[in-house]
C-alpha cells in the first residue's frame, strides 16, 4: 500500500505541522493538478504555472503554523497561487495572441467576446468548443482572468475578490459579470 | 442558460485537457528546494522530516518488509495455527535502523518520485457504506471519545478511515481499518527503542509516539519521540488495524497509552 493513502487533509496538515514532510507531499500530490491549472488559466505559460505552484506548496511548508485549521486547506493554497500568477501576469501583461490569419473560428470567438452582439454562426465542432474557452479566457486582461479563477476555482465571495484584488466591489462585479455572461454565451452559442 | 457548476466543470475539462494531470509532479522540485534548504523561513530552523522512501536503500529495506508481510498473510491465511503464529510474531511497525536517517542529497532524488502516490480525498459515509465498499465489518467506536466528533468514514487506498475531530480542529483520532495491510515505509517506521508492545484484550499490538524530523539542509532525519503523534496497530480476524492520534487539542493528548488500548478494545460492530 503507498505511504500516503492513508492521509487525508486534516493528517497531512498535521503531520506538517510537525515538520514531518510525508505530509506536504500528500498534499502536493493531492492538489498539484488544480493548483497548476488554476496559474495556467492566469499566465498561459506551463513552465511559469509550474513554478507559481511549486513556490506556493514550499510557502505551504513556511507558513503552515500560520494555517487556520477550522478551513479548508484548498482555498488557502489556490489563494496563494492565484496571488502569485497574477503578480507575474501584471509584470509581464501576458496576453495570448488571437492569429486571425491561423484560425478564423477563434478569431470570431475573440471578436464575439468583445462585442457579445456578433454571435458567431458557424456552430463548431464539439472538440474545440474547451480550446476555444480556454483562448477565449486567455483574450482577457490578467485581473479578469483572475476573477474567473477565484469564482470557478475558489468560490471567493465577490466582497472577498474585491479585497483580494484591492479594487472596488463595483469593479469585480463588473468584471465578473461581464466575463461569465461573454462564457456563458460563448458556450450557449456553441451547445 | 448555463450555470456556474456547468461552466466551472468545462473549464476544469478544458485545462484537464490542455495540461494533463498525469503529466504534473511538482513534488521532486518541492522537496528538492526544502532539502537544499533555499527557502530563507527554512533554513532559519524549522523543523522539516524529509521522505525519501523511494531511494534504491529504502526501496531495498521496503521490499524485505513487503516479502514478510506476504510471507506472514499467507502463512496467516493457510492455517489457525498459522493465523496465531503470524498474529504473535509480527512486528506492527518497521524497525529503523537507530535513530536517525541519512538523507539523500537533493541533487540524488530518486526519478521515480515521480510516480504518483495520492488518491483523491474521499467523501464521508456511514460506516455501513464504508462496510459495503470494504468488503468486510468495519468496526468502530461505541460513542465518540469526550471532545471528539464522530465525522464519518472514508473508504480510499483499500481501507476504511474512521474519522474523530476535536472541537477547535486542532487534533484528530483516526481509526483505519484495511485487509490489505498497514504503512511500511521507513518514514512510518520509529526506533527498537520507541515500540511498546500493548495487549489489545488477548491480541497482541504494539504502540508508537513520535516521528522522525529534521531540519532543511541537514543530513539526517532524528526520531523525535515527542512529537503529538501517536499510533497503536494490531491485527484482529484477518483485518489491519491503526488507531492514531495526531495534533495538539486537548481531548486527544488526552488520550494515553490505556485509554487507546481501551479504545480499541471497545471497537464493536455497529447496529
Amino acid at each position: 500500500m503507498r505511504k500516503d493513502m492513508y492521509m487525508n487533509d486534516q493528517i497531512a496538515i498535521s503531520r506538517l505541522k510537525q515538520g514531518d514532510l510525508t505530509g506536504l507531499e500528500t498534499l502536493v500530490k493531492r492538489y498539484q493538478a488544480m493548483a497548476v491549472h488554476a496559474a495556467y488559466l492566469i499566465l498561459y505559460d506551463r513552465a511559469q504555472a509550474e513554478d507559481v505552484a511549486q513556490a506556493a506548496f514550499v510557502k505551504t511548508a513556511e507558513r503552515i503554523h500560520q494555517f487556520d485549521g477550522k478551513r479548508p486547506f484548498a482555498p488557502w493554497l489556490y489563494q496563494m497561487v492565484v496571488n502569485d500568477a497574477l503578480k507575474l501576469a501584471r509584470k509581464q501583461q501576458r496576453l495570448v495572441s488571437v492569429d486571425a490569419e491561423s484560425d478564423e473560428s477563434v478569431t470570431r470567438v475573440a471578436e464575439w467576446l468583445v462585442d457579445p452582439a456578433q454571435r458567431p454562426e458557424q456552430i463548431l465542432e464539439q472538440e474545440e468548443i474547451r480550446r476555444l474557452l480556454l483562448q477565449a479566457i486567455a483574450s482577457l486582461p490578467p485581473e479578469q482572468r483572475a476573477v474567473i479563477v477565484m469564482r470557478y476555482f475558489l468560490n471567493m465571495s465577490e466582497a472577498s475578490m474585491s479585497a483580494k484584488m484591492e479594487r472596488p466591489l463595483s469593479t469585480i462585479k463588473w468584471w465578473l459579470r461581464d466575463a461569465r455572461h461573454r462564457l456563458r454565451g460563448l458556450m450557449e452559442s456553441f451547445g | 442558460m448555463m450555470n456556474d457548476k456547468e461552466i466551472r466543470t468545462l473549464l476544469q475539462e478544458a485545462l484537464a485537457e490542455e495540461l494533463s494531470a498525469e503529466q504534473i509532479d511538482l513534488w521532486p522540485a518541492v522537496k528538492a528546494n526544502l532539502v537544499a534548504g533555499k527557502q530563507q523561513t527554512l533554513s532559519q530552523g524549522d523543523k522539516m522530516n524529509i521522505n525519501n522512501s523511494l531511494s534504491p536503500y529504502r526501496l531495498r529495506h521496503a521490499a524485505v518488509a513487503l516479502m514478510l508481510v506476504v510471507a506472514l498473510l499467507a502463512l496467516a491465511a493457510i492455517t489457525p495455527q498459522g493465523r496465531a503464529l503470524a498474529e504473535n510474531a509480527r512486528h506492527f511497525f518497521t524497525r529503523s535502523q537507530g535513530e536517525a536517517i541519512a538523507l539523500p542529497a537533493a541533487a540524488a532524488l530518486p526519478s521515480d518520485l515521480a510516480a504518483p502516490t495520492a488518491e483523491p480525498p474521499a467523501p464521508l459515509i456511514s460506516v455501513a457504506e464504508a462496510s459495503a465498499q470494504a468488503g468486510f465489518s468495519v468496526i468502530a467506536l461505541p460513542a465518540a471519545p469526550a471532545g471528539l466528533t464522530f465525522l464519518g468514514a472514508r473508504y480510499y487506498g483499500n481501507a476504511v478511515h474512521l474519522e474523530y475531530q476535536a472541537a477547535n480542529n486542532e487534533g484528530y483520532l483516526i481509526i483505519t481499518q484495511s485487509k490489505h495491510g498497514f504503512l511500511q515505509s521507513d518514514w512510518d517506521a520509529a526506533p527498537e527503542t520507541a515500540v511498546i508492545p500493548v495487549q489489545i484484550g488477548d491480541l497482541p499490538g504494539e504502540l508508537v509516539q513520535g516521528t522522525f524530523v529534521t531540519y532543511a539542509g541537514a543530513e539526517a532525519a532524528e526520531w523525535n519521540p515527542t512529537a503529538p503523534i501517536v499510533r497503536l496497530r494490531w491485527m484482529q480476524d484477518g483485518i489491519w488495524f491503526e488507531m492514531g492520534r495526531y495534533g495538539s487539542a486537548h481531548a486527544v493528548t488526552q488520550l494515553d497509552q490505556a485509554d487507546l488500548v481501551a479504545l480499541a478494545e471497545s471497537l464493536t460492530v455497529q447496529p
